[in-house]
């Protein structure tokens, strides 16, 4: 049985969040502006120790149990991609990748991830692996963000517009790539855009819009 | 108000010009004088809310660095044990010329002007006594915490505070990684642990060469200048370096993630953090090194 990411209706921001489900093969998009994402975001995976009351409004059920957001738990279970938090600069790349792993005490799928990382890596083409990360550019925290989903193979990933801000060539890369670890895997996606039009190529089964009218419309300005 | 002026109020039901005037000018100087002191109660204020939820926060990371210390977690952890490597590496191997440098200097110095002291007023009991006090008790932990303070502290907080610039915080968190326990407590046991093995090589150092160049100078015997040290050291002497040797570093450590932590996304503050960490640790340390005497004082 698969995990499946849940929520009550939530009032986020003067506006209603229906419940809703994401499990393996369901794509779901909330739209709303970036500050509100990331406010989304901060109530997923808060400070450790530190949960909201919103934020047990969300909660992850995985064989029959239930995991607040937040929780240790909820975090490993739950992949991300979060937009330019894809990697700790002063780590390597193979690292980076491996970080998850090297952190939960678990050595079977330690070394299950040893194994796969040249794989992933050579899928994503990532050079270099075992040089130090540095300060590197979107594209390279998108694909290191992918590669953690591909290692850990969650059934529900949460994802931001990682792709915002790449040249056209590396986004299309990037897309391809993607779209094609998600059908391999057949994770569901719970997936916070700025807009409609955000050009993931994704399928959503079911869009919620949370509007803000505090929030000035300074479309036409440019 | 002049008698006159009174007379007019009765009259007129109002004040002369004159009067008026310096009332007023009277009601402005008193209301700036109560303006000002306003200022001061709100300064005051201020500083006394912001010392008391400095302390509360501090409470908070010790308690939580301590806890996550002691359930000994971190040690099935590779990822943790990994950057506990690389920090004592960092902090007590690469650290250790130059406090070794420190003994060579200060220490030695310290010891021979101990000796002369002693020999000049004639009591060299004195030796054992002034070696225990000023060098093992106070100078020693002192001076490795100044050290560990300026060459790893503002290390501490320009690296966490730049993660914390970058974000990192947050994407440790989505990979379900405490930060505290990968970014904080790999720190905190790194100055623990070389704290107290600094302190300890600083006294053996300081000691053993300082003897040496006693003798070597024919200031006195070798042998009688370690039998005096031996007179006057104790376990006492040593549990009160070992503490202070381990809870200063430990406690400085504590406050310059502290200080990191509240960088925030804003570059600019990261100086400023690391400048007043270090001085806040510095204060630290005078502030429960005072408090350490008055009790010994009164206990």
């Amino acid at each position: 049985m698969s995990d499946v990411l849940k929520w009550d209706d939530i009032q986020l921001f003067g506006d209603l969040l229906k419940a809703d489900a994401v499990s393996r093969g369901v794509n779901i998009r909330i739209v709303m502006n970036t500050r509100f994402q990331y406010a989304f975001l901060s109530l997923m995976f808060p400070e450790m120790g530190v949960q909201g009351s919103l934020a047990s409004s969300i909660w992850l059920e995985s064989a029959g149990k239930k995991y607040p957001a937040g929780t240790p738990e909820f975090c490993l279970k739950v992949g991300s991609m979060i937009r330019h938090r894809g990697l700790m600069a002063n780590l390597s790349l193979r690292e980076n990748l491996l970080l998850p792993f090297l952190y939960c005490a678990d050595d079977d799928c330690l070394q299950k991830a040893k194994q796969e990382v040249d794989e992933v890596a050579a899928f994503l083409e990532l050079e270099g692996l075992d040089t130090q990360a540095g300060e590197r550019s979107n594209y390279t925290h998108a694909l290191i963000s992918l590669g953690h989903c591909m290692l850990q193979k969650p059934d529900v990933i949460v994802a931001q517009e990682v792709h915002v801000g790449m040249t056209p060539d590396r986004f299309k890369r990037f897309k391809n790539k993607t779209r094609e670890a998600l059908e391999t895997s057949g994770a569901g996606m719970l997936y916070l855009s700025a807009s409609t039009r955000e050009g993931s190529g994704i399928k959503f089964v079911r869009t919620h819009e949370i509007v803000d009218d505090s929030v000035p419309d300074v479309s036409g300005i440019w | 108000m002049c008698k006159s002026c009174l007379i007019y109020y009765f009259v007129m039901q109002d004040t002369c010009n004159s009067c008026d005037a310096a009332y007023k000018h009277g009601m402005q100087t008193w209301q700036s004088y109560i303006e000002g002191w306003h200022w001061r109660a709100e300064r005051v204020g201020e500083f006394t809310i912001y010392l008391f939820n400095g302390v509360i926060r501090f409470g908070h990371l010790l308690w939580d660095v301590l806890g996550m210390c002691l359930k000994m977690q971190w040690l099935s952890r590779p990822a943790v044990t990994h950057v506990v490597i690389r920090q004592i590496y960092f902090t007590g191997i690469q650290g250790l010329p130059w406090v070794l440098f420190f003994a060579l200097g200060a220490g030695v110095v310290a010891v021979y002007n101990i000796v002369v002291f002693a020999q000049q007023i004639q009591d060299l009991s004195l030796i054992g006594t002034l070696m225990n006090w000023v060098l093992i008790q106070e100078m020693a932990p002192f001076m490795v915490s100044i050290f560990l303070l300026a060459r790893s502290g503002v290390a501490v907080v320009t690296e966490i505070g730049n993660m914390h610039v970058r974000g990192e915080d947050a994407f440790l968190r989505s990979m379900g990684v405490h930060p505290y326990e990968y970014l904080h407590l790999p720190r905190v046991i790194a100055f623990a642990v070389c704290g107290l093995i600094l302190t300890f090589l600083f006294v053996a150092v300081s000691v053993w060469v300082g003897g040496l160049v006693v003798s070597w100078t024919q200031t006195m015997n070798f042998f009688e200048y370690f039998l005096e040290v031996r007179r006057g050291a104790d376990i006492e002497m040593l549990l009160v370096m070992m503490v202070k040797g381990l809870c200063f570093p430990m406690l400085s450590c504590m406050l310059l993630l502290d200080q990191a932590c509240r960088a925030g996304r804003n570059p600019n503050q990261i100086p400023i953090r690391a400048t007043n960490g270090v001085l806040g640790s510095l204060i630290l340390m005078v502030l429960l090194d005072v408090i350490w005497v008055l009790i010994r004082s009164f206990v």
